[in-house]
C-alpha cells in the first residue's frame, strides 16, 4: 500500500454525500435564493428553508431550535460565547475559569478578555490530561461568571465530566460554556441533563461543510450575549450577517445524520482505535498521551521516543496525521497541551495525534503502525547513542 | 493558574517557518531517504578519531567518526538526531570530506552545504552542530598528533 492515507478526522471530516446533495439542491433552488432576513415572500421562503436545520442541530444536543445561533464555525462560536458572555455579564463579576488544555479559540478569547481587565484562571490538567470537577470547584470565586471546558479535548481526545462540572457551576451561579466541536456526533450531548449554558459546534467536524457552526445559548440562563459583530439584526441581533442558507442546510443535514449514526459509528471507530493503540503501544518506546480510559472513540495521541519530530513526520509523509491542534500546527512549537501535561519538549514534538473517522479501515490503521515502526527504527539507528 | 508566556507565544508573534513534506528541496529528500556515510565507521588502516556536538533537549545531536591515514580522511561516518535538513547536511558534508586532507575538517564551515541543500535561514542554526562535531574531531586528531610527537621526543 503506497497511497496517501487520511487519519486527521479531528481536524476535519469529508462532507457526507447526503450533506453535499442537500446543499446542492438548496443552491440550485430559486425559492431559497433570497435574503432570509427579508420580510417579503421570497425572504420568508429562504428562512423557511433554513428553519429545519436549526431544529436538526438543536435535536442533536437536546436543545430548542430557538436557542441555536448560527456562526461561521466553532472558533467564532467560542469567541462569541467567551467574549460575548463575559462582556454581557461583567456587572456580576469579572472572573473566568478555563483549562490550559483548551483549544486556541478559547485560550485566545480569554487572553483578549484579560486585556480588557477580566481575570482568568487557567486550570492545569492532571497527568491524564483531564481537568477534574473538583479543580473547577476549588477555582470558583464569588466573582466567577463563566467556566469554559471542552467536552472532548481536541488533541488528547480525553472526555471531561461535563455533567459534574455543570452541576458545580449551576450551584455556584456561574455560566458553563462547552466546546463540543470534537464530541458532537461522537458522544451523547444533552444540554439540559449536563446543565450546559453555552455550547459551540462546528459542521465540518461532523461530516458537514466548512464555514458554518453554531452556538447554543440556554434560553433561561443565558438569553443574551454582547455581539462581536455589528450590522443587521439577524440571529436575534447576536450574530448579524446574511444567513448562508445552503451552509445552514448542510449543517442541519450533518447533525441529523450524526444523530442517526450515534449508536453505530462510535463503537465501530472505537474498535479501530483499539486496534491502532494496540499496534502502536506494542512498538518500542511508544507511550500514550492522556487518559487510557476516559477518551473519545476517535483520537489517539502517542509520543515516540528517540526520534526527532520533523524527521518523523517526513518519514510518515504519506499519512495525514497531526502533531497537535491543526489550528496551531503552523507555529512549529511544542503543543501547549502536551507541555501542560509535563511532557518534555522533544517528546511533545515527536508526538502524533491520529484521529479516525467513518471511512477509516483496518488496513489504513495497520499501514500506519507499520510505517511508524519502520520510520522510528530507521531514525533511531541514525541517532548517536 | 496565571497565564504563562512559556506556554504559548505572545499575541502577534511571528510563527517560525516550518516546512511541510512538500516544501523540502529534492536534494534534502534524496539524502534523507538514503543518507551517505551514516552509521558506524568500518575497520581499516589509519587512526580513528571522533567528535560530538549538540544536546537532545535542543533537538540536535551530531557525531562524526573519521579514520585518517597519512593526513588524509580514508573513511568517515556520522550519526545524527535532528530535522531532515540536519540529516541531509551531515550526509552531504560527509560526502565532501571523504578523501580530503584532514586539515579541511579544521576549516570546515557549513555554509556551502547549506546553500547546496537550500536550507532556509531558520534552520541553519541547527547545522552549526555539524561544524562543532567536525571541529571536535579535528581537536581529537590534533591532540593525538601532539601526544605522538611529544612521546617520540621523550624517547631516549
Amino acid at each position: 500500500m503506497s497511497e496517501s492515507i487520511y487519519l486527521d478526522y479531528a481536524a476535519s471530516t469529508p462532507v457526507d454525500p447526503r450533506v453535499a446533495d442537500a446543499m446542492d439542491a438548496c443552491l440550485r433552488d430559486p425559492a431559497a435564493m433570497a435574503n432570509a432576513a427579508a420580510t417579503h415572500w421570497a425572504g420568508r421562503a429562504a428562512a423557511a428553508r433554513a428553519q429545519p436545520a436549526r431544529e436538526q442541530v438543536a435535536q442533536l444536543i437536546g436543545a430548542r431550535a430557538s436557542e441555536i445561533v448560527w456562526t461561521s464555525g466553532a472558533t467564532e462560536a467560542d469567541n462569541l460565547a467567551l467574549v460575548g458572555a463575559a462582556r454581557f455579564q461583567q456587572r456580576r463579576g469579572r472572573h473566568i475559569i478555563t483549562a490550559l488544555t483548551e483549544h486556541p479559540a478559547v485560550l485566545e478569547s480569554c487572553r483578549s478578555l484579560q486585556a480588557e481587565g477580566f481575570q482568568v484562571s487557567y486550570l492545569s490538567p492532571n497527568g491524564a490530561g483531564l481537568v477534574e470537577p473538583e479543580s473547577v470547584a476549588a477555582a470558583l470565586r464569588d466573582d466567577t461568571i463563566l467556566v469554559s471546558l471542552a467536552h472532548v479535548n481536541n488533541e488528547l481526545g480525553v472526555i471531561h465530566d461535563i455533567a459534574a462540572v455543570g452541576a458545580i457551576c449551576r450551584a455556584h451561579g456561574a455560566l458553563l460554556h462547552v466546546d463540543a466541536a470534537q464530541s458532537a456526533g461522537r458522544e451523547a450531548i444533552d444540554v439540559r441533563a449536563q446543565q450546559i449554558d453555552l455550547l459551540s459546534l462546528s459542521a465540518h467536524k461532523m461530516y458537514g461543510p466548512k464555514g458554518i457552526g453554531a452556538l447554543f445559548l440556554d434560553a433561561d440562563r443565558c438569553r443574551r450575549v454582547t455581539p462581536l459583530l455589528h450590522g443587521g439584526g439577524q440571529e436575534r441581533g447576536l450574530r448579524p450577517g446574511t444567513l448562508p442558507v445552503h451552509q445552514v442546510v448542510g449543517m442541519g443535514m450533518a447533525a441529523e445524520l450524526a444523530q442517526a449514526r450515534l449508536a453505530a459509528d462510535p463503537p465501530a471507530i472505537l474498535a479501530l482505535r483499539q486496534r491502532l493503540e494496540a499496534g502502536l503501544l506494542a512498538l518500542p518506546d511508544v507511550q500514550l498521551n492522556g487518559s487510557p480510559d476516559r477518551r473519545s472513540c476517535h483520537i489517539v495521541n502517542v509520543r515516540i521516543g528517540g526520534v526527532e519530530g520533523e524527521s518523523l513526520r517526513l518519514g510518515l509523509h504519506r499519512f495525514a496525521v497531526s502533531s497537535g491542534s491543526a489550528c496551531a500546527a503552523e507555529s512549529g512549537e511544542p503543543s501547549p497541551v502536551l507541555r501542560s501535561l509535563g511532557i518534555a519538549d522533544q517528546l511533545a514534538l515527536s508526538s502524533l495525534r491520529i484521529s479516525l473517522g467513518r471511512d477509516s479501515t483496518e488496513a489504513e490503521v495497520d499501514a500506519l503502525v507499520a510505517a511508524v515502526d519502520a520510520t522510528a527504527r530507521r531514525l533511531r539507528a541514525l541517532a548517536p547513542d | 493558574m496565571p497565564w504563562s508566556p512559556l506556554l504559548m507565544p505572545p499575541p502577534g508573534a511571528c510563527a517560525p517557518w516550518r516546512p511541510t513534506d512538500m516544501d523540502y528541496p529534492a536534494a534534502v529528500l534524496a539524502h534523507f531517504a538514503a543518507p551517505q556515510h551514516a552509521g558506524e565507521l568500518r575497520e581499516g588502516p589509519g587512526e580513528a578519531v571522533s567528535g560530538r556536538a549538540g544536546e537532545l533537549a535542543d533537538g540536535v545531536v551530531v557525531s562524526f567518526q573519521l579514520r585518517v591515514l597519512r593526513g588524509t580522511i580514508q573513511a568517515l561516518a556520522f550519526r545524527a538526531y535532528g530535522c531532515p535538513y540536519t540529516l541531509a547536511a551531515c550526509s552531504l558534508a560527509a560526502e565532501g570530506l571523504q578523501g580530503a586532507p584532514v586539515a579541511r575538517v579544521r576549516e570546515f564551515t557549513i555554509g556551502q552545504v547549506a546553500d547546496e541543500l537550500q536550507v532556509p535561514p531558520g534552520k541553519r542554526g541547527a547545522l552549526l552542530r555539524i561544524e562543532d562535531a567536525l571541529r571536535s574531531c579535528w581537536r581529537a586528531w590534533d591532540n593525538s598528533q601532539l601526544s605522538r610527537s611529544s612521546a617520540s621526543r621523550s624517547d631516549p
